[in-house]
């Protein structure tokens, strides 16, 4: 993949999700003939998500309801697209991390088991209405990122809370520009991810859908795509590269920097180990050999 | 291969601390947190912002005291490099 083509569609997610351009939510008012607020929460998830959950009809035929289909259906299909393409919250803490040297950053994956964790966040955003939560958005990147653009083009910064100063600390800071591969935070907290990981998972085994595919016979082992994968989603094993789905969001970096061509993204097997369990975490087994 | 109970353990961990505002009862006007307006945000934040810090500082510690070869993972590809 080309490397202008990535930053162009973060740039463009910019311009289609957030406010002050918001073009997307702007062109589905006019097309659905609503009138919601053209900024990023009238597009967030958790919208349509919390209406069935709860037993409200969702409105199918809204910005979130479309936004929602359009989500799990690419996800279905081609893995997480939007993270992939079009996700500049994501991104921005990404690209930060590059100007950092490496031996400053932590391998948060490493230390801390992403996939049960950004899992669990996903179930407890979902939760929040059984147990009268009022704040699940407290860890929310995308506001930030709005806020920012909003500041940066009609100069006005206007209020920042301190759970908002707190949560971008930890998203562009501790889990951006100090995180090994820069996306610790699309690895753990981000739901809209963990949502398009969990269709993905199921999608990729069908033979028409799009996922990133192995071919052992062609892999020399060398871990260029171990170590350039920015969520931590593949191991170096001595049988070979372990994947894990649930953490993935199918940027095809790893295919990129392969020099065998081992690692494709298309139609047909996946062709990876298959691992039942999800990866174990370094301490529980340092802690079996220290026993 | 992680087993299902750790899975758990860190998967329902997640979710409580999502809504820890409600199940303390934090009260989410008039807090005496920083800005004054919802301390349960904060609270939510500053929790997972410890959790990852204390889990990393025990990763690391466990580290140090294992033996050696736990150290040297680095492949013979990544020692050419």
């Amino acid at each position: 993949m080309n490397t202008w083509k990535r930053p162009a569609g973060y740039i463009l997610g910019i311009l289609l999700f957030f406010a002050p351009f918001a073009y997307y939510q702007k062109g589905l008012n006019f097309l659905l003939n609503t009138n919601v607020a053209a900024e990023i929460h009238t597009f967030c998830l958790r919208i349509p998500l919390q209406e069935l959950l709860t037993g409200t009809a969702p409105k199918i035929l809204s910005v979130a309801g479309v936004s929602l289909i359009l989500l799990i259906g690419s996800s279905f299909l081609i893995g997480p697209f939007f993270c992939r393409h079009l996700c500049a919250s994501g991104a921005l803490p990404e690209y930060l991390s590059k100007l950092v040297p490496n031996r400053f950053k932590v391998n948060w994956q490493k230390a801390v088991p992403p996939v049960p964790i950004r899992y669990g966040f996903l179930i407890g955003y979902l939760m929040t209405p059984f147990v009268a939560g009022t704040i699940a958005c407290s860890i929310c990147n995308y506001s930030f990122l709005q806020w920012l653009i909003i500041g940066s083009v009609q100069q006005d910064i206007g209020v920042l809370s301190s759970t908002a100063i707190i949560t971008s600390l930890l998203w562009l800071i501790l889990f951006g520009i100090f995180a090994k591969g820069g996306r610790a935070y699309c690895s753990y907290l981000c739901p809209v991810g963990a949502v398009q990981s969990a269709i993905h998972s199921i999608g990729a085994r069908l033979g028409f859908t799009y996922k990133l595919r192995y071919i052992p016979k062609s892999c020399v082992n060398c871990g260029k795509c171990v170590r350039i994968c920015p969520m931590g989603a593949l191991s170096q094993e001595s049988t070979g590269i372990h994947y894990t789905i649930h953490n993935c969001l199918t940027c095809r970096q790893c295919e990129g920097v392969c020099p065998r061509k081992a690692i494709m993204f298309g139609q047909g097997e996946p062709g990876w180990v298959v691992q039942k369990n999800f990866p174990q975490p370094a301490p529980n087994k340092i802690l079996e050999e220290i026993k | 291969m992680m087993s299902k109970s750790s899975t758990l353990t860190w998967g329902t961990g997640s979710a409580v601390l999502v809504n820890v505002q409600s199940i303390l009862n934090i009260p989410i006007n008039n807090c005496s947190g920083i800005c004054g307006s919802c301390g349960g945000g904060c609270a939510i934040v500053g929790l997972t912002i410890a959790g990852f810090l204390v889990t990393n500082y025990f990763y690391k510690s466990c580290r140090e005291k294992s033996s050696p070869q736990v150290h040297n993972t680095t492949t013979p590809q990544e020692k050419i490099q």
